[in-house]
């Protein structure tokens, strides 16, 4: 059998170290003075595919769409062992906020072009908390799909995989190949990039770019309106003795019916 | 006669070709190693150091208990080669033989028999000394263990062989008319008329026998130091011939880029210091690591990687196995604070501290390391500090002045304050980076910062073995440093202050860098400070990075003196300090806290003089102190308090100042580092 190759879809999201604020027009965050990072659940995806290219010898190539800061994050994974990268580009790939149906969108025009055996990529996203892009991608391409998964191996034209669900129960289960997969949890944790070799990676270029045509948009909704959460819980402070304090949170709780007597 | 000449040359021979053997496969794995670029520059400093530290015994002589003994030993080997001379004299040439213009004079026969004297004494001390702090009842606490005990054992025997057989020898010699020196040589003398009696024939006898035993003693003491740790007798002129200059310890090296992940990584250097090492423990004893129960003793990895070394058949035979985990566990080379105390120490100027780093850049190579490193090395690469916040909040200690500081990239200012992670992000010494502002601004000082363009110095980043880490925040700092527009910079932060004094003028920064303490002192010199006498009884912990690094022990006393502080001295202070435990990136790796950690066995050292102020002058301790005076139960009675902090008491003593513009010129000149 020939070596498997993976797919993973990696997608930058805006680093929460920073505090983010709605643009003028108020319905993005702005863009202009924050850092974008990868998504955290496609940083554990990438980790997966690469302990399955390290047991099976599989090719790894990771493909992004034209987002902001994505150089740094394709040569970040490859310089962690991903063989090739690959920037989608093109109208609709870049400039400003996607909704996850446009980028499903997008990475199945790709893919539709691809020879692949797996596609990994993060369950969810700050803007994906549903965790669609995995799911739309497979029924676009019409490929079988599994997520929550915490961890893949590869053998004889299948995928072996483990979904995990509350209450610390789990699956395994096995999905004919090519498939989707989104990936919750890696076997280990993300391994470190030296910066080294980021920078020997970015000396020797190799991004790949790749113009896609923007498909007609899918997602059907539109945003009106981007704003912080507004605050409809009030607090009440209690003031007095230790005594007086206590016998109140006593009153409080009785009266939620939270203790009895 | 012919019979001692067959003897004697057989003796020498067999020895020589053992030996000769042994030292020629030694200088192939030696010389196999990688460049070591720079080490043969600057003939002048390395023949002083020659004549301090081989000749002087300097660095022997730190410990005073096992130093005089040894340079005793030493000194005494250099007066008995005119011994050898003479022994083989009386074998091949002559009995009556006697060196040439000085071998019959009153002096030379008397040094010989007072050194002969006085290494046997030497050999008893050192004995008592092994005895006393033998490995088998004191375990770990023990500078020996681990060493070759019995190899040691034999030395001291075979020395004493030496010795004894020496004055065996001369001593008959008196009694066969062959001796040829007078009264002088005291023992001689005194033991031959004990042996007076046996009469000339058996003297003489024991003449030939005892002057054969000597030589085979010699030689075979010669042939036992290249095959043992006393190698040191020929390799220690060399290492320390060949070692950094003017200390051991200083701006670190990169040899292979990747680190050294196998033997062929090592420089030449470092396997010389490999096989330098007298298993004397003297780092053992000095390391933090070691003496809070850490798996790490910098004796033991370089023996560790010595016998990796020497089983290499030829060269980098063996070189296959990893130095990690195959040779060296990662817990070791993790251990590892990069304190110094190790190099300090060490008196054939080993510097492990390179060793250990480029072990380090070979795991950092490789992604394997603390998950803690990592998350700290992830949050510099991404957002320039270790804390893991934006960037944009560097500065943000300076909201509670009320005043603005100056943003040096902007205007012009004398001193550009490099504030570092802690003082900016941390609350707890925050409090203290205002509180030096303050002091700063009200007695005139001229100083301003880069804000949000300084990031991390990368001094522990380095040292944590992430050099391509390291580079691009030195890159990127002094890009910023030469955007902005000042005289000297000074920080608050010693590994900060490290990195920008030793590591950055690689990448073009050179300007004067000075630490905070430096600036107080020469304020409160000046007068610009106006202080009373606190009168408090303070002792004061030497940071690794000021004292040990980077020879900076006097402004932070000189400050404590202006302030009237009665400062008592931790017995482990000044260069000898005693690390916190927070060096090399050791601050972000999880603690497997079992035994003493450094920073408590620290507070007890301080509390145990009676002090109630331990004064730190470095962010990090601050929060290793205040923490470990905790953990130990001390914090009732021992105030942990930044010096800066001091300064500022004594200053609200004294009546409010007046800015006063210029006032800092006249006190900024002297105490420069
Ligand atoms: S640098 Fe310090 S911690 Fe590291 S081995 Fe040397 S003495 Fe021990
Ligand atoms: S490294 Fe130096 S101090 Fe340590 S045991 Fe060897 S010779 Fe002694």
């Amino acid at each position: 059998m020939t070596a498997v190759r993976i797919v993973v879809a990696l997608k930058q999201v805006p680093d929460l170290v920073e505090e983010l604020e709605p643009s003028p027009e108020g319905t993005d965050v702005d863009r202009e003075y924050i850092t974008f990072v990868l998504n955290e659940f496609d940083d554990q995806a990438l980790e997966e595919a690469l302990l399955v290219k390290e047991a099976t010898g599989a090719e790894v190539v990771v493909v992004a769409l034209e987002d902001s800061d994505v150089d740094q994050t394709l040569y970040t994974a490859l310089a962690k062992g991903a063989d090739r990268a690959v920037k989608v580009t093109g109208a609709g790939a870049s400039g400003g906020w996607l909704d996850t149906h446009s980028r499903a969108a997008l990475l199945a025009a790709w893919l539709e072009g691809q020879d692949f055996d797996l596609l990994i990529t993060g369950v969810q996203a700050p803007d994906d908390l549903d965790g669609q892009l995995p799911a739309i991608v497979a029924g676009r391409l019409g490929l079988p799909h599994a997520s929550v998964v915490v961890s893949v191996e590869v053998k004889d034209g299948a995928a072996r995989i483990r979904q995990e669900f509350s209450a610390g129960r789990s699956a395994v289960l096995e999905v004919p190949l090519p498939a989707v997969v989104g990936v919750q949890a890696a076997r280990q944790a993300p391994r470190y990039a030296p910066i080294s070799r980021i920078r020997q990676t970015m000396q020797a270029g190799g991004i790949e770019e790749v113009a896609v045509e923007a498909p007609p948009p899918a997602s059907g909704f539109t945003i009106r309106r981007l704003y912080p959460p507004e605050k409809t819980s009030h607090a009440e402070m209690l003031t007095g003795s230790a005594g007086d304090v206590a016998a109140r949170i006593v009153e409080l709780l009785r009266a939620k019916g939270l203790v009895r007597a | 006669m012919t019979a001692r000449i067959v003897a004697g040359a057989a003796i020498t021979a067999v020895a020589f070709v053992l030996a000769g053997a042994r030292l020629a496969r030694l200088g192939v794995l030696i010389g196999a190693g990688a460049p070591a670029p720079g080490r043969m520059r600057g003939g002048g400093r390395r023949l002083g150091a020659q004549i301090v530290e081989v000749i002087g015994q300097r660095k022997i002589l730190k410990r005073r208990q096992s130093g005089i003994p040894h340079a005793l030993i030493f000194w005494g080997f250099l007066v008995l080669l005119f011994t050898i001379v003479e022994a083989y004299g009386d074998v091949f040439w002559d009995k009556r033989f006697a060196i040439p213009g000085i071998g019959t004079s009153a002096a030379l026969g008397f040094l010989e028999d007072l050194f002969t004297v006085i290494v046997l004494a030497a050999v008893i001390v050192f004995s008592a000394i092994r005895l006393v702090d033998s490995p088998s009842r004191r375990e770990r606490r023990s500078r020996f263990y681990g060493s070759h005990t019995r190899a040691a054992w034999f030395v001291l025997a075979m020395i004493a062989a030496v010795m004894v057989t020496l004055l065996g020898y001369r001593a008959a010699q008196t009694n066969t008319g062959d001796f040829p020196y007078g009264s002088w040589a005291f023992a001689s003398h005194g033991i031959g008329h004990l042996l007076q009696p046996l009469g000339r024939g058996t003297n003489a006898a024991l003449e030939t026998t005892l002057l054969l035993c000597n030589i085979a003693a010699i030689m075979g003491f010669l042939v036992f130091v290249t095959y043992s740790k006393h190698l040191h007798i020929f390799l220690a002129p060399l290492n320390i011939a060949f070692s950094r200059r003017p200390r051991a310890l200083g701006p670190l090296e990169v040899h292979a880029p990747a680190g050294a992940t196998r033997l062929e990584h090592l420089s030449w250097k470092q396997r010389l210091d490999l096989a330098t090492c007298t298993e004397c423990g003297r780092c053992q004893a000095a390391c933090p690591a070691w003496n809070s129960s850490k798996p790490l003793s910098p004796k033991l990895l370089v023996m560790g990687l010595r016998d990796h070394m020497f089983a290499s058949a030829g060269g980098n035979g063996a070189g296959a196995a990893a130095l990690v985990p195959d040779v060296i566990r990662p817990e070791v080379v993790w251990s590892c604070t990069t304190c110094g105390a190790c190099v300090e120490q060490c008196p054939v100027d080993i510097e492990h501290v390179d060793t250990i780093v480029d072990l380090r850049r070979g795991l950092v190579n490789e992604g394997s390391m603390d998950s803690g490193l990592q998350d700290a090395l992830q949050n510099v690469a991404q957002q320039g500090n270790s804390f893991g916040k934006s960037q944009r909040m560097r500065a943000r200690w300076t909201r509670g002045l009320d005043f603005e500081i100056k943003d040096a990239r902007r205007e012009a200012v004398r001193y550009l304050w490099f504030v570092g992670d802690f003082a900016s992000f941390d609350d707890r010494v925050a409090e203290s980076s205002r509180t030096l502002a303050r002091l700063l601004h009200r007695s005139g000082v001229d100083f301003g910062l880069l804000y949000d363009g300084e990031r991390n110095a990368g001094n522990d980043v380095r040292r944590a073995g992430e050099e391509g880490l390291f580079e691009m925040l030195a890159e990127h700092n002094v890009e910023v440093l030469r955007s902005a527009t000042f005289d000297e910079i000074f920080t608050t932060d010693p590994h900060s202050f490290n990195a920008l004094r030793n590591d950055y003028p690689r990448y073009g920064l050179s300007k004067t860098v000075r630490h905070y303490t430096q600036l107080l002192a020469d304020l409160l010199a000046s007068g610009s400070i106006p202080v009373r006498p606190l009168g408090a009884r303070v002792t004061y912990h030497d940071p690794c990075y000021l004292a040990r690094h980077n020879r900076l022990t006097d402004a932070p006393r000189r400050v404590l003196a202006s302030l009237g502080c009665d400062l008592v001295e931790m017995p482990r202070h000044g260069t000898n300090t005693f690390c916190c435990g927070a060096g090399g990136g050791r601050i972000w790796m999880a603690d497997s806290a079992q035994g003493e950690r450094p920073s408590e066995s620290r507070i007890r050292e301080a509390a145990a003089l009676g002090v109630d102020l331990f004064v730190v002058a470095c962010p990090k301790d601050f929060v290793m102190y205040s923490d470990a005076a905790k953990t130990t139960g001390h914090d009732d009675h021992l105030r942990v308090v930044d010096v800066v902090e001091l300064v500022a008491e004594a200053a609200r003593v004294a009546a409010p100042v007046a800015p006063a513009g210029d006032m800092v010129a006249a006190g900024d000149e002297g105490g420069r580092p």
